[in-house]
């Protein structure tokens, strides 16, 4: 059999490019993923503030509610702090050396023109701290006064001060002087430092008896012996590439993100694989119908043809796999530069390429094709031999009873989950409307031949001229070849559109109702936040009312069944004046008992919690630390500012900035407000509020686009595969069209007009299919029926898939046309 | 042994059901004896194709029996009814004979590799010169003109020693002189191999090259011709009507 197998695919090589293809592209991508998966455990930036530290112990920012499965875990945005008393603990384990506590807070340095130099992430630390990376004196020495300070070597330059000079430098307030004691040397460039006496470092992190971070040195299995003894501490012990995780903000989110998205992502890939080759493949053997009838007649069983076919399809796929793993380090490659541009993970992010996804790679590809192989020999194995004997070659059996019904529940439930976002507002309305787009699409694939049979019984008789009725002809009694064109075509469109719309839509609501929720005249922002001190000052300047806004995130869990859904979300800290410059459109309670230790909760959420003024609502800061806060007050406008209103000091004191974001001023007189923020270098008067990033939403966006692109791709490919093939397949007709006097050139335009009808029907599904969940999507965000968002993408869209369409169908029609019609007729089918 | 290698015993085979029924065979008898080239002729719609299926088993009759041998293929499962295609029966269609992707000899020796046999080569070297492929086994079909085609099709009915070839419109495709040399071929197998040959064909030419002819009409037997020539089987079938 495997000979036979083997000189099938050599002989019709044309017909298994299709199916080769596809399994190239899937397992590239799933390498890809896999590549990206691995990176996202093993790979990095290599560390700076570390490299002389073996063990780095930092605060655990993995939140993960009781009563979760593995999977129910978040990431805190926020380093939060460890207890300074760790050192001593750490420094009583045997085979430790050195235990150094290090301090890590904003401090940033005022260039010579008066502006601050924050164009990387600037930290101050305490000088003891500096053995860890290590930081060598270039020249001078230590700080140990309050007033000295050591800067690394590229700040000094940009600050254009050496030794024994002065310089401004801003720590959450106005700037202060300090001379410079010392210029240091480290690694890397990714972060400014700046070193401070101890004492002046503890004082300037204001958080007594804790500490960042604490660097370990000494050998063996420490990071094992570490992790035993501070099990119960709330502390992560990192140790070689992961050390820059606990150094850098950005590559922790990065590697948590990578293995998330990377995971889905990669389940996603294998499905449309899978899919992508039953389909082709499906092709292939509806091709086939004559010889598989021709071997049943001669005695082959079910069985046998079975096998042919999984044998043949092993054979395409272990070649194109083996080189579809290969390309995937190229395509993780890729990815990792796209990502990178939109700023997802960081520029210098390193992958980590080992043999482990590309063998797993191949072998799922492998095991794809042959699933879809399965899946497609069903059919022919069940060949009537008859059929050897017939002349026909139209499309016969008509859609499964079954396949039917499915798709017409998907249908309904899809179009039913459409009204969602009419109940439930915000992002989550937003992800339900792309589910049921997707359920919608499935449908429609699903009913696909019936549907687009329907509608060109309708449209393909007003086609015109001679072309048009033989078009016409054809695609009314092919309506299945045709709705094979139609489905994957209908499916990108559809997909992409509703992808990126409903994003743009829920973007715009938050914007709109941002503009409309911010009552303030002015707003003063600065280029590293603004100090806590400004918003006590504005406050007392007379006839003013001011309250600071501080955009953070909060970790929630939700009980869903058997399973703990557990996300983290957007929140916003402000004081208990900010009735007087915000608008948060209030159910119940009141804003002026918003202070430490209360909350404000979004109306919809308070329902769906089943919480009201009064109880006390658990979830988890933005650094990960437990909250169990009393609700002061309800309001409506949760898209502006998310579905939990803290205490601004709370807010405050949950990130390691400990920055307001803006202070939001109602005032007649901007004079003052001018005179105040002349003294902060970065700070600025103006009169608007960006909206908040929706945090992760946004990276999920961003990423989306990604991932959407990538997986649009290769369903183009697959399009146009399964146009080519169709299209070539035909030869014999083409050539007895012309034998009976049809003209070159009609043919051509026979073929235009099929062309035109399945990508024209391809945007009519495809569009219907994503308007429907946009428009209740636009209604339940801003009660208006139209998505938001520039109109050129879904133009592009269907411009991309039109040109994709035309092009595949006309190139292969031209090609068949080359042969003389003579010849081609007897060529063998 | 039968003397019949192939019998059907009133056989009858409807298509579709209530007003839309459409009877396809009525109650047909025949044997046909071992070592005989048989042809089957008439009008289209007579119902020769019907005929060929069912006494291939490729379609069940509604009712009656059909014996290969002592077989009623009536009785079997359809993997069973596969492997009596594949070992005792051989056949030769009008065109689209051969897997396009195999060789001469390959193509040959199909029915034997999905049976899981090896060919015996002495079989084949006598198969292969009696239809005269010699020194063109390792041609592709593609090659080879139309009569060639059907020679390679004979060779394979004729590999697994069948008790009986069946041959639909095995001529049809063919030119008149290449039609005549196929024709004598299956004579020849029969003649001289003692092979039993049952041919379905509308061509009184192609009919007469066989030892006797069935005529079918509207489902039924209409007679036999013994010892035919193309004159006497036209002016029967000109009785039975446009043909």
């Amino acid at each position: 059999m495997l000979s036979l197998a083997w000189q099938t695919v050599k002989s019709r090589t044309s017909g298994f490019i299709g199916a080769f293809v596809a399994v190239l592209c899937g397992t590239a991508l799933v390498a890809a993923c896999g590549i990206l998966m691995e990176s996202g455990l093993r790979g990095g930036v290599p560390t700076q503030r570390y490299a002389a530290a073996d063990v780095v112990v930092t605060g655990d920012r993995i939140v993960r509610p009781p009563g979760g499965d593995v999977l129910a875990f978040e990431h805190a945005a926020e380093q939060p702090a460890i207890p300074a008393d760790l050192v001593a603990k750490i420094a009583a384990v045997p085979g430790v050396k050195a235990a150094v506590p290090e301090q890590t807070f904003p401090a940033v340095v005022v260039g010579p023109d008066g502006q601050v130099l924050a164009d990387k992430p600037s930290f101050g630390h305490n000088w003891d701290s500096a053995v860890l990376a290590p930081f060598t004196l270039v020249e001078g020495r230590a700080p140990t006064a309050d007033n000295e300070v050591v800067l690394d070597s590229g700040l000094a330059a940009q600050a254009k001060v050496w030794v024994g000079g002065e310089v401004r430098i801003t720590t959450r307030s106005a700037p202060v002087s300090y001379r410079v004691a010392g210029v240091a040397e480290g690694r890397g460039d990714r972060q400014a430092s700046l070193f401070f006496s101890s004492a002046k470092a503890s004082e300037l992190a204001g958080r007594p008896g804790q500490v960042s971070a604490i660097g370990v040195q000494g050998g063996g299995d420490l990071a094992q012996r570490l992790d035993d003894v501070l099990a119960n501490d709330h502390v992560t012990v990192s140790s070689g590439a992961d050390r820059s995780a606990a150094e850098f903000d950005d590559v922790s989110q990065t590697k948590s993100i990578l293995a998330i998205l990377a995971g889905s992502f990669g389940g996603y890939a294998i499905l449309v694989a899978i899919f992508v080759v039953a389909s082709t493949l499906a092709l292939t053997v509806e091709q086939r119908r004559r010889e598989f009838a021709l071997l049943k007649a001669v005695g082959a069983t079910p069985r046998q043809i079975r096998k042919l076919i999984s044998v043949e399809t092993t054979v395409v796929s272990v070649v194109a796999g083996v080189l579809g793993s290969v390309a995937g380090i190229a395509v993780s490659l890729g990815l990792r530069a796209a990502f990178a541009r939109i700023g997802v993970v960081p520029a210098d992010f390193a992958l980590s390429i080992s043999p482990i996804p590309l063998v797993a790679a191949l072998l799922i590809g492998i095991g794809a094709a042959r699933l879809a192989a399965w899946s497609a020999a069903r059919r022919p194995s069940s060949i009537n031999p008859v059929e050897a004997l017939g002349e026909a070659a139209v499309q016969r059996k008509d859609v499964g009873r079954v396949r039917l019904v499915i798709g017409w529940v998907l249908l309904t439930i899809g179009l039913g989950a459409t009204t969602l976002p009419l109940f439930l507002r915000g992002p989550l309305g937003a992800a339900m409307s792309v589910m049921a787009a997707l359920v919608m699409i499935i449908g429609l694939a699903l009913t696909g031949p019936r549907v687009v049979g329907a509608m060109v019984r309708v449209v393909a008789p007003k086609l015109p001229g001679l072309s048009g009725y033989l078009a016409s002809a054809n695609v009314v009694k092919n309506s299945r070849r045709l709705a094979a064109a139609v489905t994957p075509l209908m499916l990108a469109i559809g997909f992409a559109v509703v992808n990126y719309y409903s994003q743009t839509t829920m973007t715009a609501a938050v914007q709109q109702e941002t503009a409309r929720s911010i009552t303030a005249d002015h707003v003063i922002t600065g280029v590293v936040g603004v100090p806590a001190e400004i918003s006590k000052a504005v406050r007392e300047i007379p006839g003013v009312t001011a309250s600071s806004l501080v955009r953070t995130q909060v970790i929630t869990a939700a009980k869903t069944g058997d399973s703990v859904d557990v996300q983290s979300r957007p929140a916003n800290g402000l004081d208990p004046t900010a009735a007087g410059v915000v608008d948060l459109g209030l159910v119940s309670g009141s804003l002026t008992d918003l202070t430490e230790g209360t909350v404000a909760l979004g109306d919809a959420h308070a329902k769906w919690e089943n919480k009201k003024v009064g109880d006390t609502v658990d979830f988890w800061f933005a650094d990960g630390r437990p909250a169990s806060l009393r609700v002061v007050a309800t309001y409506r406008h949760d898209l502006a500012f998310g579905d939990y209103v803290l205490s601004s000091a709370d807010a405050r004191a949950h990130t390691v900035a400990g920055t307001d974001t803006a202070v939001l001023v109602k005032s007649a007189d901007v004079t003052a407000l001018n005179d105040l923020t002349s003294r902060y270098p970065g700070l600025a008067v103006t009169s608007g509020v960006a909206a908040q990033e929706q945090g992760e939403q946004r990276t999920q966006f961003l990423l989306n686009l990604v991932a959407v692109g990538v997986i649009l791709g290769y369903v183009a490919i697959s399009v146009s595969n399964t146009l080519v093939m169709t299209t070539a397949a035909r030869r014999r007709e083409f050539a007895l069209l012309r034998l009976v006097g049809t003209g070159r050139r009609q043919v051509v335009r026979m073929m235009r007009a099929e062309a035109v009808l399945t990508v024209g029907l391809a945007a009519v599904l495809g569009s219907a299919v994503a308007a429907v969940p946009l428009a209740l999507l636009a209604i339940g965000l801003t009660g208006v029926p139209v998505p938001a968002g520039p109109i050129w993408v879904y133009l592009g869209v269907l411009a991309g898939a039109a040109l994709l369409g035309l092009v595949s169908i006309a190139v292969p029609t031209r090609l068949s046309l080359r042969t003389k019609p003579i010849e081609t007729i007897g060529i063998r089918e | 042994m039968r003397a019949d290698a192939l019998s059907l015993q009133a056989v009858r085979k409807v298509y579709g059901s209530g007003g839309g029924a459409v009877t396809a065979l009525d109650e047909v008898t025949v044997g046909i004896r071992r070592g005989t080239f048989t042809a089957v002729m008439g009008p289209s719609g007579s119902g020769k194709s019907t005929f060929l299926h069912c006494a291939s088993g490729m379609d069940r009759p509604t009712s009656g029996r059909v014996l290969l041998g002592d077989t009623d293929l009536g009785g079997l499962k359809e993997a069973a009814l596969t492997a009596v295609r594949r070992d005792r029966i051989g056949f030769v269609f009008q065109a689209y004979n051969l897997l396009p992707s195999l060789t001469v000899e390959q193509n040959i020796t199909l029915p034997l590799r999905l049976a899981g046999r090896r060919a015996d080569q002495e079989w084949l070297r006598t198969i292969v010169g009696r239809v005269g492929l010699d020194g063109r086994l390792d041609r592709q079909p593609a090659e080879l003109s139309g009569g060639q085609q059907q020679r390679v099709a004979i060779a394979r009915a004729l590999v697994a020693r069948p008790e009986v070839v069946l041959a639909d419109e095995p001529t049809g495709a063919l030119d008149s002189r290449t039609a005549h040399q196929v024709l004598v071929l299956l004579r020849s197998i029969v003649d001289e191999m003692g092979q039993t040959v049952l041919m379905v064909t509308h061509d009184p030419v192609a009919a007469s090259a066989a030892h006797s002819v069935l005529f079918l009409a509207d489902g039924r037997l209409a007679g036999e011709l013994v010892s035919p020539t193309p004159e006497k089987v036209a002016e029967r079938m000109t009785h039975l009507g446009e043909w």
